[in-house]
């Protein structure tokens, strides 16, 4: 039986309790955010995090590890990104290194035992690379494993996620089983630009993160930029709010409204006008086209 | 409230939600950890288990209201009739939207809740037994509520507070945003007294939630249309992704045997990583020619805009337009900043009326084949849009086996339901003898279909 040391967490007994410990470290959660880690910690169970760009996903799976005072392991996905990165692989070119130098030194293999002997040095722990994942196993203190854009990974790769999630075993055929001590809290985010398959789904709580509310975003801001008047913060949610329900390329996030924030701040202004948005639009928006749709927005004296 | 889950997980699967037996095991166990008297705190744990797809949020919540309705839940708490008036309340039907203004000003949802209760009473004339949805009465309600002047006084209101043309703008913004808080308290409560009456089982049946993806998309609403509208993108990300995936598999696996040999040379000439080439992705060219007339207009917008969305998977695309007139509307939509100013763009500029702005795909079919025919090759998928409702022109099947012959590929999308095709004066079977394929595409989820099927 593996150990879930979240489960008595003292930072997480309770839903409250998660959120406020959340916010020690600088991350304001939604009820629903602080609920679904509650939950996750409670269960051992995986949390799927989706949601657009921006929206604070990775940022979770870290502001956890801080106040848990947890290792995070993060295995970052990519197309291409197979099991030798995943999870492990022998080190060939040490290995190589020592066939030579075995041989070297006691020219021709016959006496010091064959190949069986030689194979049974080189598939030893010291050749083997850890990756992510077996880090995650191996790890004797509770862990935060973070799989970030999981869905950049192919579906191959999914499948062997799947099986460490369902067992938190590795079986190495040189080295036998391995078989984790203590639960890692697992974090899986998403973009959502494939879907994953429905048995990493069902395997995994689901949290998706939207844009903030405006009173929450109004609490980001005033957190994370010191020295923001209040005028100018509900200002800047207001008008973000306007620009998100727009039907834009890309909407902006909370760390775009943060750079945003942080520019205009920079820049001396506080409070904004019809005349100095349009000058810093750029810093929320990516495309000319949206900032020209945003500008439009903002000079059109009503909207139908 | 084991019970009660069950119901709601079969609610929920029979508006498509799979919420499979483990998810369920979830749930139940999810109880054990929480106050689940506590209806937000119930209503958030219950998502993360049971819902694994964003565009199925929407669902699950209003479902989640008629299961676990509140007055099923807290009616300890709330000891006093809540239908009758207390203390202070408005006493006429012009008060009644001051009442509303303020309570939603102040951000006082039991006030709120509590006005709006009333106003269902009095307004929404709810009949006892009768399986509706509730929508009728909702409806009812909110047109008795001045809902023009509630907008005047919320911004008023908002612009006391400080009054430049920038804040003006936004509090314009915020009124619209408290209206709607108010559409759904009157939706909510409505629905409540409905599952007190009938039961939760009954009133989830007339509820009848769609999930975005299977509207019928030439009889949709306006309010469904919304909700379309803003699962498209999201769609075109992931069949991009499929398609991208789909191109990889068929290019994988071939050895480059220069890179593989040199490779090699780090461990003593023994190929130890085979390296392989570059995927070469094949992509197609895609033709879209789509009948933008009133009958099948929301179809072509969104065919036109999933395609576009996912150009990225395509070599070229390019958009064609016709009623009784053919023209090509590609530059729209490259250069236009959102998908309503792009269709504004093929409405008002481009020339695809002639005569009466009645449908007329022969003549249109034929005017692409001349005007365009040199464009095709054998890369091209040329993919028709359109209910082939000829109005009783002639349909000159003809030209579509010219345009066969000079591509690839030629598909139909058509919008309407299988039963009707060839009744009156759609001639879908004429052409449908020269198509690769003729599909019914009512919903997105059909048009997800032919697209990961036949692209
Ligand atoms: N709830 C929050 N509280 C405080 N800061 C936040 C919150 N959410 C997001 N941020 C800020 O927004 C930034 C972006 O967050 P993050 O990188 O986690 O986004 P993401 O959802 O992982 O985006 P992507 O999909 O692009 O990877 C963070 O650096 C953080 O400063
Ligand atoms: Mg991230």
């Amino acid at each position: 039986m593996i150990r879930n040391d979240w489960r008595d967490h003292e930072r997480l007994q309770g839903i409250e309790v998660v959120a406020d410990s959340l916010r020690t470290v600088g991350y304001l959660p939604s009820r629903q955010i602080a609920t679904t880690v509650y939950l996750a910690a409670r269960l051992a169970k995986p949390i799927l995090v989706e949601g657009p760009a921006g929206t604070g996903k990775t940022e979770l799976a870290k502001a956890v590890a801080s106040f848990a005072q947890a290792e995070l392991i993060r295995l970052q996905c990519y197309e291409g990104l197979d099991e030798s990165k995943a999870l492990y692989e022998w080190n060939y070119r040490k290995q190589l290194l020592r066939i030579q130098a075995d041989g070297a030194a006691v020219e021709g293999l016959e006496q010091k035992g064959g190949w069986s002997k030689v194979g049974q040095d080189i598939f030893d722990e010291e050749f083997l690379l850890e990756r992510p994942l077996l880090h995650a196993i191996r790890s004797r203190e509770s862990s935060v494993l973070l799989v970030d854009e999981v869905d950049r990974m192919e579906v191959e790769t999914e499948a062997l996620l799947l099986e460490i999630l369902s067992d938190f075993q590795v079986s190495v055929p040189e080295l036998g089983t391995i078989v984790a001590e203590s639960l890692p809290l697992v974090f899986l985010t998403s973009n959502g630009t494939r879907d994953l398959s429905e048995a990493l789904k069902r395997r995994c709580l689901f949290l998706y993160i939207d844009y903030p509310t405006q009173e929450r975003e109004l609490e980001i801001l005033s957190a994370k930029v010191p020295g923001l008047n209040s005028k100018l913060a509900k200002q800047i949610v207001g008008f973000v709010a306007g620009l998100r329900s727009l039907d834009l390329k890309k909407s902006p996030s909370i760390s775009e409204s943060l750079d945003w924030t942080r520019a205009l701040l920079e820049m001396g202004i506080v409070t904004l006008e019809d005349s100095s948005v349009p000058d810093t639009l750029h810093l929320l928006l990516k495309y000319r086209t949206d900032v020209e749709a945003g500008i439009k927005e903002l000079t059109s004296s009503d909207r139908g | 409230m084991l019970e009660l889950l069950v119901g709601f997980a079969t609610a929920l699967r029979a508006s498509g939600i799979s919420c499979s037996q483990s998810e369920l095991i979830d749930a139940s166990q999810i109880l054990g950890e929480i106050d689940f008297l506590n209806r937000d705190e119930l209503r958030d744990s219950l998502r993360s288990a049971m819902v694994k797809d964003p565009l199925h949020i929407e669902a699950f919540d209003r479902l989640f209201d008629v299961f676990f309705s509140l007055r099923s839940f807290d009616s300890a708490e709330s000891e006093d009739d809540p239908g009758n008036p207390k203390e202070g309340d408005y006493q006429d039907d012009i008060d009644l939207t001051d009442f509303l203004a303020k309570a939603l000003l102040q951000n006082d949802r039991d006030k709120l809740s509590r006005y709006v209760r009333q106003a269902v009473s009095r307004f929404g004339g709810i009949e006892k037994g009768r399986a509706v949805s509730g929508l009728y009465y909702a409806y009812r309600t909110l047109r008795q509520i001045d809902l023009d002047r509630l907008l005047a006084l919320l911004e008023g209101a908002l612009d006391l507070e400080s009054g430049s043309d920038f804040d003006r703008k936004l509090h314009k913004l915020d009124a619209k945003r408290l209206i709607d808080l108010l559409k759904a308290q009157v939706t909510k409560e409505v629905t409540e007294l409905l599952v007190e009456d009938r039961g939760p089982v009954a009133v989830a049946k007339t509820l009848a939630v769609t999930l975005p993806e299977d509207i019928e998309i030439v009889r949709a609403s306006r309010e469904e249309l919304a909700r379309m509208q803003r699962t498209v993108e999201p769609l075109a990300r992931k069949l991009a992704a499929r398609l991208a995936q789909k191109h990889r598999s068929q290019n994988r696996g071939q050895v480059d045997m220069r890179k593989t040999m040199r490779a090699s040379l780090s461990y003593g000439g023994t190929p130890v990583e085979l390296v392989t080439k570059p995927p070469r992705p094949h992509k197609p060219e895609i033709f879209l020619v789509t009948d933008v007339s009133g009958s099948v207009a929301s179809f072509s917008r969104f065919t036109m805009q999933l395609v576009f969305a996912m150009s990225s998977q395509f070599s070229k695309v390019r958009s064609f337009a016709f009623i009784d007139e053919v023209d090509e509307v590609t530059s729209y939509f490259n250069s236009a900043s959102d998908i309503n100013e792009a269709m504004r763009l093929v409405n008002t500029q481009a020339k695809v009326v002639w005569l009466d702005g009645h449908s007329d795909y022969g003549r249109c079919l034929e005017s692409f084949w001349e005007r365009y025919h040199s464009d095709l090759t054998r890369r091209s998928s040329v993919i028709i849009c359109g209910d082939a409702r000829n109005n009783y022109h002639s349909a000159k099947p003809e030209v579509l086996k010219l345009i066969k012959g000079a591509s690839k590929h030629l598909y139909w999308l058509n919008p309407e339901p299988h039963a009707y095709w060839n009744s009156g004066d759609s001639v879908i079977s004429s052409y449908a003898q020269y198509c690769d394929g003729v599909y019914e595409v009512r919903s997105l989820r059909h048009l997800e279909r032919f697209i990961t099927e036949a692209i």
